[in-house]
């Protein structure tokens, strides 16, 4: 008979399941531990106790055993009586002594297998045990996920035994069972697996849990499993996009969840707008609250490594958002940077590097069509009588129709020359055309200049970042440092970033561990763009001409246009940010199952901006030179004491409570000097001010504090139902003077319906689901911190005295109105959401509905400006916000080596000003009789009563006035290749009575698309995103950019008399309007190509696993009405190709 | 292990109940401003308040500095100079298009309009605001407070002054606004400016005349007052302050200044130099603004750029460019330095040029045949070092006009300029002259006498009127006039000599314009009579009436400026104006934020129709 095969009879049901809880709740942690034991040569040899009990029972001598060590007791509770009073001595002693001693006088024995300690009656067992080892044979097998990667730490019992172990660093393992044993294999985060040792034991694929039900996400002062989850929340794992290559957070949030618009990054530092969800204010701050390891964040995103996080958790309803209420109008974003992990340090290299390309360009006038572009332009804005009596005036004289060159030259000489020469000729045409006598030079010399090729670069970008973690019973630790030093597709644009991170935690007692989370960065951003824009400036025949002691080297056709090189050569600029982000904690366990935490968070920030002018540069040689000196100091703390409890009752209930003490500090310390008129001379740049001669000082502070109660109270029922409610009580001085405090409160509902009875039957397809509803409130002070007191501005005035000496003295204004009233905007919203897996987590996902008000908006009032004011700060009005988001996953093609996950998003949002400022006025029929009254409207502000406020209200655009148009144009002011707008009321006037509602500025469907091909260790991923249905001006087709005599342009279509288009305008038209254009579009934004190096041959490098990968970002972009620059952007926007290294030891 | 979870506790506990207490004080939250001052703490004694007549006074200074300046407005919306950037669709040149309500009308692409609006309202605001609090200040005397008062009651009026000449009806507010209100209406322009006399009686009692220049002086406010009586009918008022502020501020008549000696120049480039207004035997100035090179609050002028040709697109007949502003220049040709670089902002007239410099003004210093305070882009050469290295034979010589210049090029780069007096050294520059800080007047005793000349008009006293006028002009060289002389045409001419670049030349038209229509006295130059009734015309959004003989404005603008109405038109714009234009648009945005009121648009623009009756100001402090 087979030992273990009737295991009910041998260990206790209690026993066992007290085993699985504690394996259950350490899971990690016990099962590296575990795997230690067995790579090391015997624990129960190796295992030092110290024992000292007298007349205890046997039970309380096993519980001090296993509190000094990972040994466990298995017995049959018929054979042992756990009751018995035992004595045992034992210093330093290894277990087979202390055991020894416990089983004297008894008639029982014991084996030791590894840490299981087996008891049994002297005798009675042996064979058994005999028999088990006989028939015990060694398997060895691997545990793999989908992607053929190995698990490392899985769990592997054969099953309906204790008898396991873990897989290596390789998903390896080896264990005796018995000859027809059944594996179960388990692993954090994927299904459960249970394999015949009768089957291939080589590659046990595990699958991932889709829907990560298990998965931790951070709900703000806390966090929570994803399964118990009321609010809508996104989680993005970091880790899982590191072979994209990201720059930054918004690298890395760009398209992975709905609902979170990231803007375009286009300049070396790749800085980007982040919002959730609809823009829930009109003049304050739309910005989400950014939560770095649990604690609000004051710092730059740049400044964190996007390699140290480890995920991300968009917080986008109210109740979610509701326990950071004053801050968390507009959503908040939750970081968490990556810890120490158990086992042999782990340390991790990448490299990538990058070229960076400026994609969308489009192209400019090249020298034929720029000689064109002059002609069009000049016989365009000469009368017709004028071109009549100076017939071909601008034509090409060696292209003359029917007219002499003589009579042609002759047109502008005063005394009519008799003979003329080519040159003359040339000469002539090109001056008529406006080149200045440089760029007649260059026409002559055939020295043309492509502007464009040299104020774009290939940008090349490096970052690198190392880091090691790993991590003892007692402590944990993550270092990294991190190096990027990108150039920007514009010459001169580069960036540097030095970070660095450290996460400590250490355990100092069983109810004590405290622990610091740091980053550090210094951020370069003083180095200088050339003027790329001076590119359609300049004419192909004005040359480059630095350094060649010309007077045309600032000024290449001693014109207005500015060589986009020369003001950078003679500037010196330091620009840098420097700064520190720490969390100091401390968890302390409390009595009654009381956790407290106390974050202190200290943030430093200082910055240096250093400019010099040198007298050296044509431009700064009157004012002898010119310095500025800025030093600014940021210093802000947090304090947040956060108690949490939670208590499961039979395994039914479940509730959580936390509360929360909080105050806030924060300053500002800024000061400017300035110099000029250098003497004897300003080599010394900003580093010597005291040499100049008008110095000029300044200085602004500022300071500000608040305070935060909290607390939140989450209750499920058999994980079926759920609710969490919280109240936050908040205090900010810009409200100090009326309204120092609010109150937020949420409310939310969970009710997983897939568990009811009657769903039962649904099972087969609908495997998971359930509905979330929430309420909350939010706030927003982002207002400013003195919004609302009458501040005055002040600044020097120079006065004569009575010497006829200068001086100075201050001027001094009110530049705001006061408003002690004002208090934080308030939103309140509404979430509905559904989770959802049907056909065994094919496809999965969730749906979300909102609707949010906000009510006492913070709003910049426009006043009649005879006030003295043009606008006040105040709590008026109402907006709205209502929208969809859709999430879907889905696993494609799942096979062992092939496999094709899905996932996409969709969002759309509606914005709704339902009340102003609660002005009434007149409706009045058109005989002008009063019929009604209604709010009146912030025409100044562009803000209307129902009306979205990204609502275009402008003149419409019918197209281009063509030349049967003259008359009608005429009325306008306007004349033929202008643009041509509509007079609604046909009253000859254009004003704002003409102004209809148009399409929208923003975007009226958002969807993205992720695709992840996998085959054995290759893998390649590409995301693309859209923007549908909004729009945006366009108002250089109206070709008035510039002044076009002086300079040139885009390669633009062009109205002429000849060319009768009505999209474009002629040269130098009058725009009495904003043109706008359609900037939908889809963008292609990533490609990834990755390969994972396989071990067997990585090892023999004793490297533990390294992948390359190949990316490529903003691929290609198609927008069917836009063509100018990036449809998103408006502007530069690169292509980056990316090649990474990524190794880890 | 008990002992030290409560040891624990012991010590955590306090400090967070600390930070409750800390958090649940009411004073954790009161805000602290630190960089700025609120009104509370600063109006304690009269530095206080003269920091905010201080913000008065830089309004006053912003108006007639910087590129694209508001005075340009009052210069182009009138008989001397229009708007010559040709190069550019939007500024006010067609006036039926570009002064409508809701144009853009405070740009300095377009027009100023509306600067004046919003800057004449912040200034009174500040205004107000001394006034408003001038009981809670400690001050050391009666007359200290009352000579802040007095300041910025001569401030208050300074703004009401033009607006009520640019806008007709304007709201008068009297007091500082601490909260948001908007229900305003507008009120009577008469009854403003009596309440604007009765403010610059008490000011022209209580204001020191011997204050800093940039500050406000008793001669000041009497010339603001001598405008105002003559608005109200009160001549020999006018008159008799008008000779006391000249007793103590004499005209100069002998050169002075360092610049005295130099070559080619007169007494009229002493008067206006920079250094003329350091200059303390210089007693003409009654009220300056300040601004010089490296002093802080100071702001480059751009009088240059402003207001002279731009003839760099002026090119030799063989085709080369031959104007250059770089350094390498030939002293002898030297322009950039010595005149400056212009861009025809406002670009002179054949009036201001040619019609007002007769027989009479052969050897006036302040006109065209004195080609030393004179200069035309004729008087200029050919200097790029270039032409004479190719030896190109235009090198060195003067400008010459192309016979085939087009129409936008004339208007914008050839005319002549009055070099005397918008000249500025721009030593802060290393690239062009645009003009440099600079003290101004804002007003001189020689306006004085010919505003008393224009008491004497109105009072039928043609022969008082010459011989005022004669004191002007004797000192600048022209032969005198006699009694018969006169008409409203010498005093507006003479203006025009004395008074380029410093006074409102719209702002006093209109307001000979008002006197005309409130007297019903006959303009014998044009043989008519005027009536307040229809001041602007029978109205009508989008009528633009050109009809000749509703307001004095239109007439005399559109018999004096030869580009108006004339036909003159290029690929932007024909210049145009219409009798309305005698008053601005009220800008939309101030009538469309005012929900709970009724602010009046002038008759002749869209939404005249919505105006209700102006309401009356009391006179009574």
């Amino acid at each position: 008979m087979d030992l273990y095969s009737n295991n009910e009879q041998i260990i206790s049901k209690h026993l066992l399941k007290k085993v699985f809880n504690i394996m259950r709740s350490t899971i990690i942690l016990c099962l590296l531990a575990t795997f230690c034991s067995f790579a090391e040569v015997g624990y129960s040899q190796k295992t030092e106790l110290s024992l000292h009990l007298q007349e205890v029972t046997l039970q309380e001598a096993f519980n001090a055993i296993k509190a000094q060590s990972d040994f466990s007791f298995w017995y049959r509770s018929d054979e042992v009586n756990l009751s018995k009073k035992v004595s045992v001595n034992a210093d330093k002693q290894n277990i087979y002594n202390v055991m020894n001693q416990l089983l004297r006088g008894q008639e029982l024995t014991y084996t030791i297998d590894n840490k299981h300690i087996i008891i049994y009656k002297k005798g009675s067992s042996t064979k058994e045990f005999q028999i088990l080892q006989q028939n015990k044979k060694k398997i060895s097998g691997k545990v793999v996920d989908q992607n053929g990667a190995p698990v490392i730490g899985a769990n592997v019992v054969e099953k309906g035994t204790t008898n396991g172990t873990i897989t290596d660093i390789d998903g390896k393992f080896t264990l005796d069972v018995s000859s027809n044993a059944i594996l179960a294999i388990s692993y954090i985060g994927y299904k459960a697996n249970e394999t015949p040792i009768s089957k291939d034991l080589n590659s046990i694929v595990l699958k991932e849990d889709n829907e990560m039900l298990d998965e931790v996400v951070v709900v703000g002062y806390g966090t929570m499993k994803k399964k118990d989850l009321t609010g809508s929340i996104s989680n993005v794992k970091a880790e899982n996009l590191s072979a994209q290559n990201p720059r930054n957070v918004q690298d890395i949030l760009r398209a992975n969840a709905a609902g979170l618009n990231i803007g375009i990054a286009t300049d070396a530092k790749a800085d980007a707008s982040l919002s959730i969800r609809g823009k829930g204010t009109l003049s304050a701050s739309s910005d989400p609250l950014i939560v770095l390891d649990g604690v609000i964040y004051e710092g730059a995103l740049a400044d964190i490594t996007p390699e140290d996080i480890a995920s991300i958790d968009v917080l986008k309803d109210a109740s979610s958002a509701a326990v950071y209420g004053a801050k968390a109008a507009n959503g908040v974003i939750a970081i968490t940077t990556k810890k120490g992990k158990n086992g042999k340090p782990i340390i991790n290299l990448n490299a990538n590097i990058s070229v960076a390309q400026s994609a969308s360009q489009p192209k400019i006038l090249d020298a034929a069509s720029f000689l064109k572009f002059r002609q069009d332009y000049n016989e365009g804005r000469n009368s017709d009588a004028y071109l009549a009596k100076y017939p071909q005036m601008f034509t090409n004289p060696f292209e003359l129709n029917g007219l002499s060159q003589l009579d042609w030259y002759n047109y502008d000489q005063k005394k009519p020359v008799t003979s003329v020469t080519n040159d003359q000729l040339t000469t002539q045409w090109l001056s008529r055309l406006n080149l200045t006598t440089p760029e007649i030079e260059n026409y002559f010399a055939g020295k043309i200049t492509k502007w464009d090729d040299l104020v774009f670069q290939n940008g090349f970008q490096q970052n690198y970042t190392a880091s090691v973690s790993n991590a003892t019973d007692r402590t944990s630790q993550y270092f990294s440092i991190n190096w990027a030093d990108r150039k920007g597709v514009i010459s001169g644009d580069r960036f540097t970033n030095l970070r660095i991170r450290a996460n400590l935690e250490s355990k100092i007692t069983s109810f004590l561990t405290v622990g610091l989370n740091s980053q550090f960065s210094s951020r370069n951003e003083g180095y200088l763009k050339c003027s790329w824009n001076q590119m359609t400036m300049i004419s192909p025949y004005g040359s480059n001409n630095i350094g060649d002691g010309s007077i045309y080297q600032r000024r290449p056709t001693g014109l207005d246009p500015i060589n986009p090189f020369y003001d950078n050569l003679y500037t010196d600029r330091k620009d840098l940010h420097q700064n520190l982000n720490a969390k100091l904690y401390a968890q302390v366990t409390l009595p009654f199952g009381i956790q407290y935490v106390m974050n202190f968070t200290p943030y430093l920030s200082v910055y240096e901006y250093y400019n010099h002018y040198s007298s050296k540069g044509e431009n700064h040689t009157a004012t002898g030179g010119s310095s500025t000196r800025k030093n600014t100091k940021t210093f802000n703390w947090q304090i947040d004491n956060i108690f949490s409890w939670k208590k499961t009752i039979e395994n039914i209930h479940n509730i959580e409570a936390t509360f929360l003490i909080n105050s806030e500090k924060s300053q500002f310390w800024s000061t400017t000097a300035q110099n000029s008129g250098y003497s004897p001379n300003d080599d010394l740049g900003y580093h010597a001010l005291q040499s100049g001669s008008v110095p000029l000082v300044s200085s602004n502070d500022t300071y500000q504090t608040g305070d935060a109660l909290m607390g939140r109270l989450f209750y499920s029922f058999r994980n079926k139902y759920m609710i969490t409610t919280s109240i936050r009580r908040d205090g900010y001085s810009a409200f100090g003077k009326k309204n120092p405090h609010a109150t937020f409160p949420a409310v939310a509902l969970g009710w997983v319906f897939t568990q009811e009875k009657f769903m039962e039957k649904q099972n087969n397809w609908l495997n998971y689901a359930k509905m979330r509803l929430s309420w909350g409130e939010n706030g927003n002070r982002d207002i400013g911190q003195y919004a609302a007191l009458a501040q005055m501005t002040s600044s020097q005035r120079p006065y004569i005295n009575s010497s006829g000496t200068l001086y100075t003295t201050s001027q001094m204004y009110v530049s705001t109105m006061a408003n002690y009233n004002l208090k934080w905007e308030r939103t309140a919203s509404l979430n509905f959401g559904l989770d959802f897996s049907i056909f065994k987590d094919i496809l999965s996902g969730s749906i979300e509905v909102y609707k949010a008000k906000t009510n006492d908006l913070l709003v910049n009032r426009a006043l009649p400006n005879i006030t003295g004011f043009t606008s006040v700060t105040a709590n008026l009005g109402q907006l709205q916000n209502k929208g969809l988001e859709i999430t879907l996953n889905a696993n494609i093609i799942n096979t062992k080596d092939f496999h094709w996950t899905a996932s996409g998003n969709f969002s759309m949002n509606r914005r709704k000003i339902n009340k102003l400022y609660g002005d009434m006025v007149d409706i009045t029929d058109e005989k002008g009789n009063v019929i009604g009254q209604k709010e009146a409207d912030d025409e100044t502000n562009g803000w209307f009563i129902g009306q979205d406020p990204d609502r275009i209200w402008a003149y419409e655009r019918l197209g281009v006035w063509q030349l049967n148009e003259k008359e009608e144009a005429a009325v306008y002011g306007c004349q033929p290749g202008d643009f041509k707008y509509k007079d609604q009321n046909g009253d000859g006037i254009m004003d704002n009575k003409d102004k209809i509602f148009q399409g929208y500025t923003t975007p009226r469907f958002r969807w993205t698309l992720r695709n992840e091909l996998t085959y054995k260790d290759f893998s390649f991923s590409t995301v693309m995103y859209s923007y549908w249905k909004y729009y945006g001006a366009f108002q250089r087709a109206a070709n008035n950019y510039s002044f076009p005599d002086r300079t040139s342009d885009y390669d633009f279509p062009r109205w002429t008399s000849t060319n009768p288009i009505n999209d474009y305008a002629r040269i130098g038209s009058k725009n009495i309007g904003t043109n706008y254009v359609n900037r939908s579009f889809i963008r292609l934004e990533e490609v990834t190509f990755s390969y994972n190096l396989p071990k067997k041959i990585s090892q023999k490098f004793s490297v533990q696993a390294l992948r390359l990968s190949c990316s490529i970002q903003n691929l290609a972009v198609w927008s069917p009405d836009w063509n100018f620059w990036d449809p998103e952007s408006g502007s530069v926007t690169p292509r980056t190709f990316n090649f990474g290294i990524n190794v880890t030891l | 292990m008990k002992h030290n979870i409560i040891h624990m506790i012991s010590w955590i506990i306090p400090i967070s109940l600390s930070i409750i207490v800390v958090s649940c004080k009411d004073s954790w939250l009161d805000p602290k401003p630190l960089s700025f001052y609120t009104p509370e703490n600063a109006y304690m004694d009269a530095s206080g308040f003269e920091a905010t007549l201080a913000a008065c006074e830089t309004e006053m200074f912003n108006e007639y500095n910087g590129d694209g300046c508001p005075i340009l407005t009052e210069m182009i919306q009138s008989d001397i100079c229009v708007e010559g950037t040709t190069d550019k669709a939007g500024p006010q040149m067609d006036m039926d298009k570009s002064l409508l309500p809701d144009a853009n009308l405070n740009n300095m692409d377009y027009t100023r309009v509306g600067w004046y609006w919003e800057h004449g309202y912040a200034a009174i605001k500040s205004a107000n605001v001394v006034i408003s609090r001038i009981n809670s200040g400690s001050f050391t005397s009666d007359a200290e407070k009352n000579k802040i008062l007095g300041q910025a009651y001569f401030h208050r009026a300074y703004w009401y002054y033009k607006l009520v000449h640019q806008f007709g009806n304007v709201p008068f507010l009297d007091s500082e606004l601490t909260e948001p209100k908007t229900d305003f209406y507008s009120s009577d322009r008469w009854s403003i400016l009596a309440h604007l006399q009765t403010d610059l009686e008490f000011a022209y009692k209580w204001v020191p005349d011997n204050v800093d220049r940039g500050r406000v002086s008793k001669s000041a406010c009497g010339i603001l007052l001598m405008k105002i009586y003559l608005c109200l009918g009160e001549y020999q008022k006018a008159i008799e302050i008008g000779n006391a502020i000249v007793a103590d501020h004499p005209l100069v008549t002998e050169r002075f200044t360092s610049n005295k000696t130099k070559p080619n120049t007169n007494l009229m480039h002493d008067l206006h130099s920079v250094e003329a207004k350091l200059d303390m035997s210089n007693k003409e100035g009654l009220m300056y603004i300040v601004s010089y090179p490296n002093i802080e609050g100071s702001t480059t002028s751009k009088l240059m750029r402003n207001t002279l040709p731009r003839i760099v697109g002026v090119t030799t007949p063989d085709g080369l460019s031959g104007v250059v502003y770089t350094k390498n220049v030939e002293p002898q040709y030297e322009i950039n330095t010595i005149y400056g670089r212009g861009i025809g902002r406002a670009r002179c007239t054949n009036y201001y040029q040619y019609t007002i410099w007769t027989n009479k003004e052969k050897n006036d210093l302040r006109g065209v045949y004195n080609r030393d305070s004179w200069k035309s882009p004729a008087d200029m050469w050919y200097n790029d070092p270039k032409l004479k290295s190719k030896g190109n034979i235009y090198y060195g010589q003067h400008l010459i006009k192309n016979p085939a210049m087009s129409v936008e090029d004339s208007v914008r780069s050839w005319y002549q300029w009055p070099h005397y007096k918008l000249f500025v050294p721009d030593p802060l520059s290393s690239d062009w002259y645009w003009g440099g800080e600079t003290p101004m007047y804002i007003y001189r005793s020689a306006e004085v006498y010919l505003l008393m000349a224009e008491a004497y008009y109105w009072m039928d006293q043609p022969a008082m009127c010459a011989s005022m006028l004669n004191v002007v002009r004797t000192r600048a060289g022209a032969d005198p006039l006699t009694a018969g002389d006169i008409n409203i045409g010498s005093i507006l001419d003479e203006r025009a000599r004395e008074l380029y670049y410093e006074e409102n030349r719209h702002v006093e038209i209109t307001r000979i314009a008002y006197i005309y229509a409130k007297t019903g006295k006959t303009c014998e130059y044009f043989g008519r009579t005027y009536s307040l009734d229809n001041f602007s015309g029978p109205g009508g959004a989008g009528s633009n009436i050109k009809q000749e003989g509703i307001n004095f404005w239109y007439d005399w603008v559109n018999a004096k400026n030869n580009f108006y109405n004339k036909g003159v038109k290029h690929r932007w714009a024909e210049y145009k104006i219409s009798v309305h234009h005698v008053l601005w648009p009220v800008p939309a945005s101030a009538i469309n934020a005012n929900t709970n009121g009724v602010i009046n648009q002038n008759i002749g623009y869209p939404g005249a129709e919505k105006n209700v009756e102006p309401k009356l100001v009391s006179s009574s402090n």
